[in-house]
């Protein structure tokens, strides 16, 4: 049987087991609570010396409630809510909850519930001082953020980081202000804003909660557990139709035909014009897709290069630099350009945003 | 690149072999030798021998002084069986490795000194290389020269990129190894364990640093204020791209009226934005002579400023071989062994002597006694030593044994009969 320490050990390089004194004397439990996956939860977990069937016992019911709420709205809404003043549930309910997500045993659910559990910390790391930054990141992960205060034109930066550190992870961000070439380098050190450092801890909280689950690899669960996973499979199984359906985020059906034209194109990873991308790009980022969807709907492209199409899809996002976001062409725009499929559907319409928000109506009230 | 004659190629393995041989000649002993791939090429054939491992200094000695290679390589990655088919030997890290080639570098000299050459008449001409002599139908070569200014680029370039990895990156010059290429560059070698275990991802982000690849300068503290809308800038003592930013323009402020820089900033810059800064040049060289004035004419829009950065930043880049960086299996030559295209060695140069360090003269390691003649089919004027040389055509000359090396290295001469 997987106990809950053994869980914990593993979540944590041992090499790194420090316990941060100053930290617990300060307000152990709080600490322990907001951050579970700290060297100094394990100690506290590991004097518990619970395993997973304890847990079903009635007294740990509230632990056991905390951790299928902490898979549930990870999968629902991609964040975990916290609730570190409940601090015995909090910090128990995490390695559980990270056990269930290792039984379910679907990456795209192990990635959602590992970038729930780090935004949640996210949230609160940046209300930490940054001491407790500093510290959480070295003793934990072996990060050495500094903590400092760094005056440069009109900037203020409050951490650095060595380069070689900075770069192993750089490449996973996928904004051109992550890159090292746009950020301030000196003598080996990269200075950072505070939301830059802890979206490096944020980083590696997700990889090792990711890391944990796949090392742990198949378990099969408690009988106790079995009826919870049930219900939590049938989240994903409603969560993915939706998904589905809305097809990462838009309403396919609803596409007008220039769109969907230049859509099945994308899909099908034939090779754009740089106006169809343009019009694709702006017309996506108007209806609501995110950068990285759009990202990672171009990557199917044959000759996609990251690093372009993210600067492209920025620009036109707009943001950088002063520059505005830029709409979707009109249809007069794409008749000049020879990407207009005019249908008896587009009837008066000027522009393919306005068609799109006219058939999203349209299928609503119909399902309705 | 090939010898005109039999006795030639002999000549030159001599030559190679009496260096090798000499015991106080001492090559490069890498670190952690046991973990590295080597390579080389033989005089004899155009194949390159590879997966070798080697144990030892002597084992080292022993490859050079039976083997003789024309060219000898060792990989910059360390290998847990570099012995073994790329697929099973096991990439433990590699030292992070920087070419400076002058064949990348935009020098204007390049068309006037790379030829193509008849080796059956001596018929010569520049690129492009027909595919037989025009005049005799003889089997011709493309030559690549050197040249006093190529080599000066280069080793500008070299300079940047070792402000970059000195102040930029905070390398310490004991982990940096520079040397000469023996033939149109500089190498460099950081040997860091820490950085040796970077992945190829990684190196990009350095070769985009140093190259300025995806520099965006609002993020260098180039923008518009919010409100007043007035042009925001860096200080030339600012560290990282800042600084260089700040410098990069000033410096093309200096350049705008001098007219062999006309072309390069009307393509650049676009005409007009060029005809904007040089009408006002004298007064914008005086107020930037302190500390930058960004935004000063208020003729000159916050734009052209931006482009005059956006070039600014392409003028202080390091020009590197960016595929040879992030490359993390390279077989890079190893240093201090001789090239075969040139019998240059591939010199290190003290740290402190970079500047200094003179490509014609330093790395000429073959004595001038006894003089040799040789027939020379064609070849630009060059310098070994303090001597000058050439141009030559279809002549008989009798120059330094160091000299006739490069000669008949080069392939563009061969032993005289009368020798």
């Amino acid at each position: 049987m997987c106990t809950l320490p053994k869980l914990l050990e593993s979540l944590i390089d041992p090499v790194l087991l420090i316990p941060s004194k100053a930290m617990l004397a300060a307000s152990p439990s709080i600490y322990l609570a907001r951050y579970p996956f700290l060297p100094t939860t394990r100690e506290y977990v590991r004097k518990r010396g619970l395993t997973i069937n304890d847990l079903s016992s009635e007294l740990y019911a509230p632990v056991l409630r905390r951790a299928i709420n902490r898979v549930e709205l990870a999968v629902r809404y991609g964040f975990v809510n916290n609730r570190s003043r409940e601090t015995e549930v909090e910090i128990l309910s995490f390695p559980l909850a990270v056990f269930l997500v290792t039984c379910i045993s679907d990456t795209s659910i192990s990635r959602r519930y590992a970038m729930a559990e780090s935004e949640r910390c996210c949230e609160l790391l940046l209300d930490e001082p940054n001491q407790v930054v500093e510290r959480i990141a070295d003793d934990t992960f072996g990060l050495k953020l500094k903590a400092l205060r760094h005056v440069l034109g009109t900037r203020v930066y409050d951490f650095c980081l060595d380069f070689s550190d900075y770069i192993r992870l750089a490449s996973r961000f996928s904004s051109p202000s992550w890159k090292l070439v746009n950020k301030n380098l000196c003598l080996g050190q990269v200075y950072l804003l505070k939301p830059e450092a802890v979206g490096i801890v944020k980083l590696h909280v997700e990889e090792n909660i990711l890391r944990v689950i796949n090392d742990t690899g198949d378990v099969s669960p408690p009988q106790f557990l079995k009826q919870y996973l049930a219900g939590i499979k049938s989240i994903i199984t409603v969560k993915k139709k939706e998904e589905e359906r809305v097809a990462t985020g838009f309403l396919l059906e609803a596409l007008p035909p220039c769109i969907r034209s230049i859509y099945n194109r994308l899909v099908e990873g034939e090779s754009l014009s740089h106006f169809a991308r343009f019009t694709l790009t702006s017309f996506l980022l108007n209806v609501g897709l995110t950068r990285r969807e759009v990202l990672s709907l171009f990557s199917r492209l044959p000759d996609f290069d990251e690093h372009l199409s993210q600067y492209q899809i920025e620009h036109i996002a707009g943001g950088r630099g002063g520059v505005k976001k830029y709409t979707s062409p009109s249809c007069r725009t794409l008749q000049t350009h020879g990407l207009c499929l005019r249908t008896q559907q587009c009837l008066s319409v000027r522009s393919p945003i306005k068609m799109y928000y006219r058939q999203v109506r349209l299928t609503e009230r119909e399902q309705a | 690149m090939s010898f005109i004659a039999e006795t030639d190629l002999q000549f030159a393995r001599g030559a190679f072999r009496s260096y090798y041989e000499r015991p106080r000649e001492q090559i490069e002993m890498p670190r952690k030798i046991e973990s590295r791939e080597f390579a080389y090429f033989v005089f004899e054939e155009n194949i390159m021998v590879r997966h070798l491992s080697l144990r030892d200094a002597n084992s080292l000695g022993s490859l050079f002084t039976d083997r003789v290679p024309r060219h000898a390589y060792y990989s910059s990655a360390f290998f847990h069986s570099p012995s073994a088919p790329m697929e099973r030997k096991g990439w433990i890290g590699a030292e992070l490795v920087f070419d400076i080639d002058a064949d990348h570098l935009p020098v204007r000299c390049k068309a006037e000194h790379d030829f193509w050459l008849c080796k059956n008449c001596g018929e010569h001409g520049p690129k492009p290389t027909p595919k037989g002599c025009p005049k005799c139908e003889g089997r011709v070569e493309e030559i690549e020269w050197l040249c006093e200014l190529c080599l000066r680029e280069a080793r500008n370039e070299l300079l940047k990129l070792l402000d970059f990895l000195e102040l930029s990156l905070g390398i310490g010059s004991k982990d940096i190894t520079v040397n000469f290429s023996g033939h149109r560059g500089y190498h460099v070698h950081v040997d860091n364990d820490h950085l040796n275990s970077m992945d190829q991802h990684a190196r990009k982000e350095i070769v985009d640093y140093v190259t300025g690849n995806g520099l965006d300068v609002s993020y260098h503290g180039l923008y518009l204020s919010q409100g007043s809308s007035s042009l925001i800038g860096p200080d030339y003592s600012e560290p990282s791209w800042r600084g260089r930013i700040a410098r990069g323009v000033y410096d093309l402020l200096g350049q705008l009226s001098d007219p062999s820089y006309e072309a390069y900033f009307s393509e650049n810059l676009t005409p007009k934005t060029y005809r904007r800064f040089l009408k006002r040049q004298e007064v914008l060289v005086k107020l930037w002579s302190s500390h930058p004035v960004w935004g000063a004419a208020s003729a000159i829009k916050p734009d052209d400023w931006i482009k005059l950065a956006q070039l600014a930043v392409r003028r202080q880049a390091a020009n590197i071989d960016t595929v040879v960086t992030t490359d993390v299996h390279r077989l890079i030559r190893m240093i201090n062994t001789l090239h075969g295209k040139t019998g240059l060695l591939g010199l290190k140069i003290r740290y402190d002597q970079v500047e200094s360090f003179d490509p014609f003269r330093d790395p000429v390691v073959f004595p001038d006694r006894p003089p040799v003649k040789v027939k020379v089919l064609y070849c630009p004027e060059f310098r070994v030593k303090e001597k000058s040389y050439g141009p030559y055509h279809n002549q008989v000359v009798e120059v330094p044994f160091s000299t006739a090396v490069f000669m008949v290295c080069k392939g563009v001469s061969t032993l005289s009969s009368g020798r």
